[in-house]
């Protein structure tokens, strides 16, 4: 079964920054409107994983993340149920931003139901 | 008389003594111009003779100069400041009897400098008579600041980090880039090479995109403020991170959120919790404040003190309003001084995580 492979230090930036684009360079909103979305619907579409691997980087901010991957719900109107589907996310250097991102994940699906 | 002058004597007499003359006035020339140099680098006691006389307020720092240990006496000077800047006076500031002079208050002094010379009001000081509190200003290139004509209220560099030294910068926008870099750099006091402490660069980020967004009235309108103190003999660096926005609490005051309007006028009516009390529940989670109301945002605080709880970094003080906090040791304070603006410090050394970047 095949799969899609995306590095955030090396398919984006080794320096990710804010959570806006209006904010500064680098942002999630960014990331999440001209990679991530794209990869996660082709994967959802082709039925495969979306395997991220989050190394690499000079660190993350919360917001980038929030904004990244809980965007993909709240912006983007993808389905969670997909999503936990289809995420892989993988690290060596910081694995407590696996649990971190699934978590950002939840919050935005409960927020799109109240 | 015409006869007299026009004489060989007179005229040999004259040459010898314009010679003599012209040799006193170009030794003068090289001592006023030394005595002026001199005078750039060595403030003095401002004369009060003539033209020259200072027409402003000579305000004595405290002797334990430092926000970290002596938070309440270091605000009030602020404050003290501030209110001689609304009121455009000029200032002398009296570092003589300062025993000693925190790292993080040499970012605290430019920034206040830097205010005041915007609007072309004199600002002026001397040294401490203490020799370490002295070399630590020297080093910080402070002087170099207050006396360049051309300062503006824009980014500024001093200094390359190489070794011992005090690195500042003053910015708008978040830069991702710049924090990468700086960290990476200073990692060389501790570990002798180019290292990346994801925890730092997360609080970071969160602390100048706080800034942009809350500090001022419109989004970017506030600098922040990053100073880097490398100490090799200790090998460590020490962060000072600073805004003179509204800070975090009034922030919240004005915030747009209804449950936090709500919880506003609760506490107000019940006077259950104060603010030293909010920041603790705010960064372990167990409050959602946030400005803009909207869930999802206001993880930067939370983000930040989790860092440290992961050892990213060590002994983390936040001071905003009337709060200082001490983060490694949960010690929250409510003070009975002001500050306006958030100033955040933390250090890194050999026992913190960090890791090596591959290319």
């Amino acid at each position: 079964m095949g799969r899609i492979e995306l590095k955030i230090s090396k398919d984006f930036s080794k320096t990710p920054g804010p959570r806006f684009i209006l904010e500064g360079e680098y942002s999630g909103e960014l990331f999440r409107d001209s990679i991530l979305f794209y990869k996660m619907q082709e994967a959802i579409d082709k039925g495969i994983k979306l395997r991220v691997n989050i190394d690499g980087t000079a660190g993350y901010a919360t917001s980038f993340l929030e904004e990244s991957f809980g965007g993909l719900i709240r912006e983007k109107g993808l389905n969670y149920d997909d999503i936990i589907k289809t995420l892989e996310i993988i690290s060596d250097e910081e694995e407590y931003l696996i649990e971190n991102i699934f978590k950002y994940l939840k919050e935005a699906e409960d927020e799109k139901k109240k | 008389m015409k006869k007299y002058y026009k004489s060989a004597k007179y005229k040999k007499y004259n040459k010898k003594h314009s010679r003599k003359q012209q040799e006193k006035a170009r030794i003068f020339k090289i001592y006023t111009k030394r005595k002026n140099r001199y005078k750039r680098f060595n403030p003095y006691k401002p004369t009060t003779r003539g033209k020259n006389k200072f027409h402003g307020e000579t305000v004595s720092a405290p002797s334990n100069f430092s926000l970290v240990e002596n938070a309440q006496e270091v605000i009030e000077f602020i404050n003290y400041l501030d209110g001689l800047y609304s009121r455009r006076k000029p200032v002398f500031v009296n570092l003589t009897e300062v025993e000693n002079l925190g790292y993080e208050i040499i970012v605290v002094l430019l920034a206040v400098m830097i205010k005041f010379k915007n609007r072309k009001i004199e600002f002026n000081g001397n040294y401490p008579l203490n020799e370490t509190a002295k070399r630590r200003l020297i080093q910080s290139n402070f002087f170099k600041v207050l006396y360049n004509r051309n300062q503006k209220n824009t980014a500024i560099n001093i200094g390359n980090i190489k070794g011992n030294g005090i690195y500042t910068h003053i910015k708008k926008n978040v830069d991702s880039k710049l924090g990468s870099n700086l960290i990476s750099q200073a990692a060389y006091t501790i570990w002798n090479e180019e290292r990346a402490c994801k925890g730092v660069q997360r609080t970071l980020i969160e602390l100048m995109t706080n800034t942009n967004n809350h500090a001022g009235k419109t989004p970017g309108e506030k600098n922040w403020w990053l100073s880097l103190s490398c100490i090799e003999k200790d090998k460590k660096v020490i962060f000072s991170f600073v805004d003179f926005g509204k800070g975090i609490f009034k922030s919240l005051l004005e915030g747009k959120g209804t449950v936090e309007k709500w919880f506003k006028w609760y506490n107000e009516l019940t006077g259950k919790y104060n603010n030293a009390q909010i920041l603790k529940m705010i960064l372990s989670g167990e409050m959602h404040e946030t400005v803009t109301g909207q869930s999802h945002r206001g993880k930067g605080l939370p983000g930040i003190y989790e860092a440290s709880k992961l050892n990213s970094l060590s002994n983390l003080y936040i001071i905003s309003n009337d709060v200082f906090a001490d983060i490694g040791n949960n010690i929250y304070t409510k003070m009975s001084v002001n500050l306006n603006g958030t100033f955040v410090w933390w250090e890194i050394n050999s026992k913190n995580k960090s890791v090596i970047l591959k290319d």
